[in-house]
Formats: structure tokens, C-alpha cells, sequence
């Protein structure tokens, strides 16, 4: 990722950046706030300082988008190895196949058996902790006691120390912490915390869009970004080779930016790409998938003339030029759904930094679910240009 | 409206003492950077991200004091915001604050080459600023130390509050000619970054670096039509009634207001474009059904529905304009492999795109790897830009600037370098290499016996007898125009005269029109074997000839030289 321009910093942002690294700082923000950009201005700044310092993201395609190599989970064994050999870190009892990390009783290993080892090599400079609220309370409290219990008789300076960028709107997973949780686990005072209310992300066209969908949650409504862009566009489509026309013809056009093409069955993202690839990889656009974890390793970020086709679940945390969301049409809206269906597309218009476009089947009913949740007519023609 | 901000700086008893103790100038972590990006630090409220920087008093003046900085003022900054940290700027022995008289107010100014050391008050603060990197600032490139120095911040006594104050009007007209200062030397910056050594190349940085239009100073012109002059000879004010001068001027004037921090709206701003250069020009002319078709072009193609035709062989500044609305972040249009993967762009095109947005950008904002691209020392452009910064603020004249020097040196082979140096120091070097295509028509050239002298990387010169033809001077240069259909053009120039060429070129200034159209006739007889034109660069009147470097033969090459040759001869 790119590092932020000084001049384009806004005074929230700068204040963040600038922030000691010592200790454990929480910075709380909506999608697009710039806590990416806040990762890795703090990661190069530890960097400069010959501190060593990791991104730990909850996901794996989120690990590429930051240009690491591991998640959380990765960069959690490799720590655990550093200090305990050969010796695996306790997994949650029962079942067959792959078991998770039991981080309650690691967090008993640490402070018991291995205490002294972790204490001679278990520091980990400093720690970014990305989308903060996916990650459980066991996990919080583990990297909050090894600083303040294992590290105690340290300098303040020279213990392990934490960013925790986290959104309370963005939790997508069962096992994961309020903004509360965090603070009351890593025993926070509001000095400690920094809000970053602005949407750096997104132009104030995609940002009106994507509030449509806001449903509401502690860390409120982002402010309206004052960068401004093209109004998105509301297409609707004759079929799905339509949509990928459309798309092809954009990407030929653009071949400086990052494209992602983001739907929400498995099913539909593989048409897709089978379609895009057809296209345009003989063109000199890269058009890439994540269909399975292993798959994660090969997708390339930040490079301009890239095509990405994700499902939304995949999609959270990255960011692109322009995306596309087709295929709206089979986006699942039914009673008990309806806020969920409204948040993810909350998150995934918020995916686009310059450009987006919603695409709908024309056949789609003005009576069906999905109609019920996109704006009204009127403000329809406010917020998008309609094709 | 009058508020507690709208102070400036004014310290006339500073001026011209002397002391043993060095001025230094309080400034802080949010609001230095200028003088690290830009080589110029003015007070926060003249920054076009003014709303982004601290507010208050401290916004609008650089404090300043003779051995330490009040503690007051200190803590005054250290209140602007969450872990800020306070810095002062150490000036040269003896030198004052410098101001300057803009818009008729004093402003004060620190220029980077007045800098001696950067202070801060302890270690920790000192290692934490020089930790950061941004993509527009490199904190080491003012080049002059940073030291930590508690008792620099710690006086006791404050001196009066010596600013004078300034209403929001002034405030306002200051802040849009620190904007035109920014601009210009981002376009300065951006031309030396794209140039390739072409004669049009050299000559845009010369003008732009001598500031020279019409012996008058470019800030006392509008600076839309100075810039749009130097980029587009011609679309100065006697060229602004063409369609491509009115669209150039006034999208010079659009860019103004749209610095990167306000985002790009296309649409919008093609809009605007389309709407006030139509406003030039009767609707029922053909300069506005110009402007009509363009805008609705570009309309299509910003919706991906219609395909931006970007080769030099159309008009470059509509094509330039297209370009730029499509995509207008500098690195974006620097790099020519993403660019020219899907879309064959002509270099001329990329170029003026690629200004524009440089001059959009300012040169506080462009990434470091642009502005400080080719710079052996980023602090002697600093120093520069600096210099540039200050006269073009305060109308202090060309005599302020350094004296320019630009040369290239290509040895006896196909590669050297190019270099500008500013009161002979050298500032800017490029290496420089003459592409296959063309180096294998030279050597071809010479081994047919004709005498043959690399002028840029881009064109030779020809002339001599050869085998049995006399070839007076025909410059061979390259047209790109796609991988694997490289051109190059014959091209001779029409003297002025018979008997003396060292006149140089007939103009086609010289002309009547009537005799203009004559020539334009030529180009349609039979026997015609080269066009007649007149080059966009230089207005000279020049016959050429293009030929597809991959099909070229010796007979071929040979009667392009002869032809273009002869036939000059015969219009002079």
C-alpha cells in the first residue's frame, strides 16, 4: 500500500500517525477512515525505527492486500514458535480435523510455564492488529497480559506495544469484541483512544451511497468525505454477459487502476471470471479470483491493470479504484436478512475509492426484496447516474 | 469577518540587525512539511489544506525569537493538537525572517536554503518526526541536521505580539497565489520528469525556468494564459480565441481550484470545461460545435462507452485534456507500460496530460519519486524551488532567479546525458539513450556515406554528398507511435533565405496567407515527394517525410533524404 501524502492528511489522521508507538493505542473508525493507511504509516515508522513491527489482519486475503505473508493465525505460531520450540500451542479439545488456537489456555502457558522464555523471546516490537473487533476477547486479553504482566519490570518504552484498529460495524464473525471488550480488556483510558470520524476512502458520491445502507452502530454514521468523484453508476444489465462486457470495457479503459468485481455466490464470481479472464488476459489485464485459501497466495494488490473477482464474504477490509458489484439481483433480502443484506452492501460500496457500479438485472422486479432496500426513486436520480 | 486567525506576522525591528544569537522560527509536526516538500514555509492559513492544520492564532504567523522560543508560545502550539510536537526552525547567522510584500501585506517566508538546523526539545521527539515517511515528504531533504536542544523552547519572556491583521479577503487572494506558486513550480518539476530532450522539450523548461513570456512577469499575467503558453505556444492571449487555446486556458484555470485533496470529479469538471470554454465563442461557430462534439466524445468515453483515440497524430491538447479527465494522478500517467497496455498513447499526449496534472498537484504534493526524481542533492532543489516559490509570490522579477543553464551531451555515441544546472550548479541530470529503431537509421545513414550528428535522443542530423547525393541539413527523428510501428520523419527545414541559411527556417509568420495556401496546394501534386507543414513547435515552415523504420530500404532511405532536401531547397 501506498504511504499517505502529508498534504492530503486531515488533522484526525495526523494525529493518529504521529502518536508514540509505546504502549497500546486503539484507534477506532468507520470503513474508509484510514486505518489501512494508519497500519502502515505506523509499521514503516517502527520500521524507521528499527523496531520490529507486524500487521496481523483476520483474514488471509486481507493479509496479501497489506502485503503480508500470514494472519493473525500465522504471525501467532510464529511468535508461539519463537519461544516454546517445537511445541504447539494448546487447540480447542474435541473433533477431528483442523482445531483453533485455545487462546485462553496459551494465555495460561505464557504466564506459567513459558513465562521466562517468552520474556527472553517472545517481544514482538511492535504488533498492528487490523479489523480488531473479528478477533476474540481470549485473543485481546493474551497480547494486553504480555506487555503489563510478563514484561512488567520493563520500561514502559521497551515493552512489546500494540495498535488496535478496529470498527465495531464491520464484525463479521461469532467469536468477536465490542469496542468496550477491547477497551476494558487492554484496560484503556480515552487518552489512549483516537476516533477517526472522516471517510478518507471513498469520493462524497460513493459515501452518500453507501450511507443509504448504513445500519447504525456504536461507532455511528462516518462523516461525509469532502473528496469528491464521479456519482456512481446504476446499470441495468440484459444478462450476465452484459455485466461483463461492461466491465471488460472499463478495465481495457482503465488499465492503471485495481478493479474488483464483488458478488455474493460462489457460483456467480466463477462465471465471472471464467468470462473476465476470456477477455481481457490476453489484453494485458490481470484477472485474478479468490476461490479457496490456498488460492490467496497468488492475488496480487496494489497493481494497477488487475482485475479481482471476490464474493463479498472475501471482500471486507480491501479496497479498490472502481468496483462493480453485478448480479445484484441475487443478493438474499428477505425478512430477517434485510439488515444484514443492507450492511454488507454498506461494506462493499465502501470497497470503492473512485468509482462504483451497481449492476441489476432489468428483468428484476420493482417489487422484489432487493428494490425495497435500494433507495427511492428520487434519490435514486440524486445519487447515481442511471444507464 | 475579522477573527482571532486572520494575524500576520510583522517583525520590522528583526530586519537588517545583527546578533550573536541565531533567529529561530516556532513551527511544529503539523505544520512544517511545506518547507520539506515545497523548499517554502508560509504560516498554515495560506495552505490550500489550511481547514486540516491547526487552528488560532498560531495559524497565521511563524513566531519568531532571537536564541530560545517562548515557553508560552510552546505550549500554545503543543495545545493545536493531540501529540504534535513543537520545532524550530534555526535560521542562518545574521539572516532575519525574511517577508514579503504579497497582495500588498507582509508575509513572513522561510526558504529552505535559510534554514541552518532543524531543532526539537529532546531525543525522543527528534527520533519520532524522523521516523515518519510520507509519500510527498522526505524529512531529509532539506539536508541541514536536526538537533535536540532543550533550551531553545524555554524562555521566559514572550516579545509583543507583533502581528498585523488581515481580513479574509486578503487572506483569501494570499492563499490563491501560493496556490499559482505551487502550481507553477509542480509543472516545472513535472516537465523536467517527462522530458525527453525533444527541441520542444528543452524549450517548454527553458521558458519555464527563465520565466520568460513576453518580457513581462508571469504572475502580473494571468497565469493560466502564462502557463498555457509555455505548454501550447500560441494559446496565450492571441491563441485563446482557437478551440484548443480556450480549452487549455481554461482548464488551467479549472486546476487551480481543484487541488488533489478536493478529489476529481470527471464528469463535473468536463462539464465546467466544456461550458466556459463554449462561453468564448458564438454558439452557432464551429469553435463551439468543436468544443460540442469534444465534450460529448470525452462524455462517452468517461462511461466506457466510447474508445479515446490518444496518438500524437490528433489534436494534442483535446487528446491531452481527454487523457487527464480520464486519469489524473501523476504516477498513474508517468508510468507508460500500464498506460500504453491497452491504449496506444503518443508521447506528446502523455506529456501534456502528464503536466497538467503536475501542475494540478503543486510540488508540495507530488510524490517524492517525481519531484525528486533525477536530483543528485533534494536540498539544492529545495534551495531552487525555494527561489522560484518566493518571486513568483511577490513579484520580486526574474533578476532573483537563478541563471539557468540546459544542456545535453550525447558524446560521440548514442548515449549521454542531460542536465540543468541552476547558477552552475548542476540540478538536474537524465541519462539518456538514443531508441534502437533510430540508432539503426543513423548507422544506415553513415554507411551510405552521409555525415551524420546525434542531435537529441530523439532525432540526427544528416547531410554530405553520400555515394552521389548532396543532402543539405534533414533532421531524422522518431515517431512512436506504437510497439513494433516505430516511424521516423524526414523532415527539412525551408530556409529564409538562398544565400544565408544561417537566418534560420522561414516562419510561417512571415507568409501571407495566400502564399500559405499555395504551398498547401503542393502537397496534392503528383510529383510531390514530401509534405509541406509547419512544425507545431517552432511555426517553421519544414518538408517532410514519414517512413515505418521495420519496411525501410536503402533506395528508400536514400530518396526520403534527397527529397525532403531538395524540395526545401527549391521553397526557399
Amino acid at each position: 500500500m501506498r504511504l499517505p501524502s502529508e498534504s492530503e492528511l486531515s488533522k484526525e489522521q495526523r494525529e493518529v500517525c504521529q502518536a508514540p508507538l509505546t504502549g497500546t493505542t486503539l484507534v477506532i473508525g468507520p470503513p474508509g477512515s484510514g486505518k489501512t493507511v494508519v497500519a502502515v504509516f505506523r509499521q514503516k515508522t517502527a520500521e524507521n525505527l528499527s523496531v520490529p513491527a507486524s500487521i496481523a489482519v483476520h483474514n488471509r486475503v486481507l493479509s496479501r492486500f497489506t502485503g503480508l505473508e500470514g494472519t493473525f493465525v500465522t504471525w501467532f505460531n510464529d511468535w508461539w514458535k519463537g519461544f516454546a520450540g517445537q511445541v504447539k500451542p494448546p487447540r480447542i479439545a474435541g473433533g477431528r480435523g483442523y482445531r483453533p488456537v485455545d487462546y485462553s489456555e496459551a494465555t495460561k502457558d505464557v504466564l506459567g510455564r513459558y513465562r521466562d522464555r517468552v520474556r527472553s523471546s517472545g517481544h514482538w516490537g511492535h504488533l498492528i492488529l487490523d479489523e480488531a473487533q473479528d478477533f476474540s476477547t481470549a485473543v485481546h486479553k493474551l497480547l494486553n497480559l504480555v506487555p503489563d504482566i510478563v514484561f512488567c519490570d520493563a520500561e514502559l518504552n521497551d515493552r512489546p506495544s500494540l495498535t488496535i484498529l478496529a470498527d465495531e460495524n464491520q464484525r463479521i464473525t461469532e467469536e468477536n469484541s465490542t469496542i468496550d471488550d477491547i477497551m476494558e480488556t487492554h484496560h484503556l483510558i480515552d487518552n489512549d483512544v483516537y476516533t477517526l470520524t472522516r471517510n478518507y476512502r471513498n469520493t462524497r458520491e460513493i459515501a452518500l451511497v453507501a450511507r443509504h445502507f448504513h445500519v447504525g452502530a456504536a461507532t455511528g454514521v462516518p462523516e461525509l468525505p469532502t473528496r469528491r468523484g464521479d456519482k456512481p453508476e446504476l446499470i441495468s444489465t440484459s444478462s450476465i454477459n452484459d455485466a461483463v462486457d461492461r466491465i471488460a470495457q472499463y478495465a481495457l479503459l482503465h488499465p492503471d487502476q485495481e478493479i474488483g468485481v464483488l458478488v455474493q455466490y460462489k457460483n456467480t464470481r466463477d462465471r465471472l471470471f471464467a468470462a473476465l479472464d476470456r477477455q481481457l488476459s490476453s489484453r494485458g489485464i490481470r484477472v485474478q479470483v479468490y476461490d479457496k485459501p490456498a488460492s490467496s497466495a497468488s492475488l496480487a494488490f496494489d497493481q494497477p491493470g488487475t482485475v479481482t473477482v471476490l464474493c463479498f464474504s472475501s471482500a471486507k477490509g480491501l479496497e479498490f479504484d472502481a468496483v462493480f458489484l453485478p448480479e445484484l439481483q441475487t443478493l438474499r433480502v428477505d425478512g430477517a436478512a434485510e439488515d444484514f443484506a443492507k450492511m454488507t452492501l454498506y461494506v462493499m460500496c465502501s470497497r470503492a475509492r473512485s468509482r462504483l457500479t451497481i449492476m441489476i438485472d432489468k428483468s428484476t422486479p420493482r417489487h422484489s426484496p432487493l428494490w425495497r432496500i435500494l433507495p427511492s426513486a428520487a434519490k435514486l436520480e440524486q445519487l447515481f447516474d442511471i444507464t | 469577518m475579522v477573527t482571532d486567525q486572520n494575524f500576520i506576522d510583522f517583525e520590522p525591528g528583526i530586519h537588517g540587525t545583527t546578533r550573536s544569537e541565531n533567529v529561530l522560527v516556532l513551527s511544529s509536526s503539523h505544520t512544517v512539511f511545506p518547507l520539506f516538500s515545497r523548499g517554502c514555509l508560509v504560516p498554515a492559513i495560506f495552505e490550500q489544506n489550511s481547514a486540516e492544520l491547526p487552528t488560532g492564532a498560531m495559524a497565521a504567523w511563524l513566531p519568531t525569537a532571537v536564541g530560545a522560543l517562548p515557553l508560552a508560545w510552546v505550549t500554545e502550539v503543543e495545545n493545536t493538537a493531540r501529540n504534535v510536537i513543537p520545532i524550530a526552525l534555526e535560521l542562518k547567522r545574521g539572516l532575519p525572517l525574511r517577508h514579503l510584500d504579497v497582495e500588498g501585506c507582509k508575509i513572513p517566508v522561510v526558504s529552505s536554503s535559510d534554514v541552518s538546523s532543524v531543532l526539537f526539545r529532546n531525543e525522543e521527539e527528534l527520533g519520532r518526526f524522523t521516523s515518519w515517511s510520507y509519500d510527498d515528504v522526505d524529512v531529509y531533504a532539506l539536508g541541514v541536521p536536526f538537533e535536540s536542544r532543550p533550551e531553545a523552547f524555554v524562555a521566559q519572556t514572550a516579545p509583543d505580539d507583533p502581528r498585523e491583521r488581515l481580513d479574509n479577503e486578503h487572506i483569501q487572494r494570499i492563499r490563491t497565489r501560493v496556490r499559482s506558486a505551487d502550481m507553477l513550480i509542480g509543472l516545472l518539476a513535472a516537465t523536467v520528469y517527462i522530458s525527453g530532450a525533444s527541441r520542444g522539450d528543452i524549450e517548454t523548461l527553458r521558458r519555464l525556468l527563465e520565466l520568460d513570456v513576453a518580457g513581462d512577469h508571469p504572475m502580473n499575467l494571468d497565469p493560466t494564459l502564462y502557463v498555457a503558453d509555455v505548454l501550447f505556444p500560441g494559446s496565450d492571449s492571441r491563441g485563446a480565441d482557437t478551440v484548443d487555446g480556450r480549452l487549455l486556458i481554461e482548464a488551467l484555470s479549472i486546476l487551480a481550484h481543484q487541488p488533489p485533496q478536493t478529489g476529481w470529479p470527471a464528469k463535473e469538471i468536463l462539464e465546467e470545461l466544456r461550458s466556459r470554454s463554449m462561453d468564448h465563442f458564438n454558439p452557432d461557430s464551429s469553435e463551439a460545435k468543436a468544443i460540442e462534439r469534444w465534450a460529448e466524445h470525452c462524455s462517452k468515453v468517461l462511461s466506457s462507452t466510447a474508445y479515446p483515440p490518444l496518438s500524437d497524430d490528433g489534436s494534442l491538447v483535446r487528446r491531452a485534456l481527454l487523457l487527464l479527465l480520464m486519469r489524473e494522478d501523476p504516477r498513474s500517467l508517468a508510468d507508460d507500460t500500464s498506460i500504453a497496455q491497452t491504449i496506444p498513447i503518443g508521447r506528446r499526449v502523455r506529456r501534456l496530460a502528464f503536466q497538467l496534472a503536475g501542475a494540478r498537484y503543486g510540488l508540495r504534493a507530488l510524490p517524492t519519486d517525481i519531484k525528486f526524481a533525477m536530483v543528485a542533492t533534494p536540498s539544492v532543489l529545495l534551495a531552487a524551488a525555494s527561489s522560484w516559490f518566493t518571486s513568483l509570490l511577490a513579484d520580486l522579477g526574474r533578476q532573483e532567479l537563478p541563471k539557468v543553464h540546459i544542456s545535453y551531451d550525447l558524446g560521440s555515441g548514442y548515449e549521454g546525458d542531460w542536465t540543468v544546472s541552476l547558477d552552475a550548479q548542476p540540478l538536474w541530470s537524465k541519462a539518456i539513450r538514443v531508441p534502437a529503431g533510430l540508432r539503426k537509421v543513423a548507422e544506415d545513414c553513415r554507411y551510405y556515406g552521409f555525415d551524420v550528428e546525434v542531435l537529441t535522443p530523439y532525432s540526427f542530423a544528416v547531410r554530405g554528398r553520400g555515394e552521389k547525393e548532396l543532402v543539405l541539413d534533414v533532421e531524422v527523428s522518431m515517431l512512436s507511435y506504437r510497439p513494433n510501428e516505430d516511424k521516423v520523419r524526414f523532415a527539412s527545414r525551408v530556409p529564409s533565405t538562398t544565400k544565408d541559411r544561417r537566418r534560420g527556417a522561414k516562419k510561417a509568420s512571415s507568409l501571407k496567407k495566400s502564399d500559405l495556401l499555395d504551398l498547401l496546394k503542393r502537397n496534392s501534386y503528383e510529383d510531390s515527394h514530401g509534405r509541406i507543414a509547419v512544425d507545431a513547435e517552432s511555426a517553421e515552415i519544414i518538408v517532410i517525410v514519414d517512413q515505418l523504420i521495420d519496411t525501410m530500404d536503402r533506395d528508400e532511405c536514400v530518396s526520403h533524404l534527397r527529397n525532403v532536401s531538395s524540395l526545401a531547397a527549391q521553397l526557399t
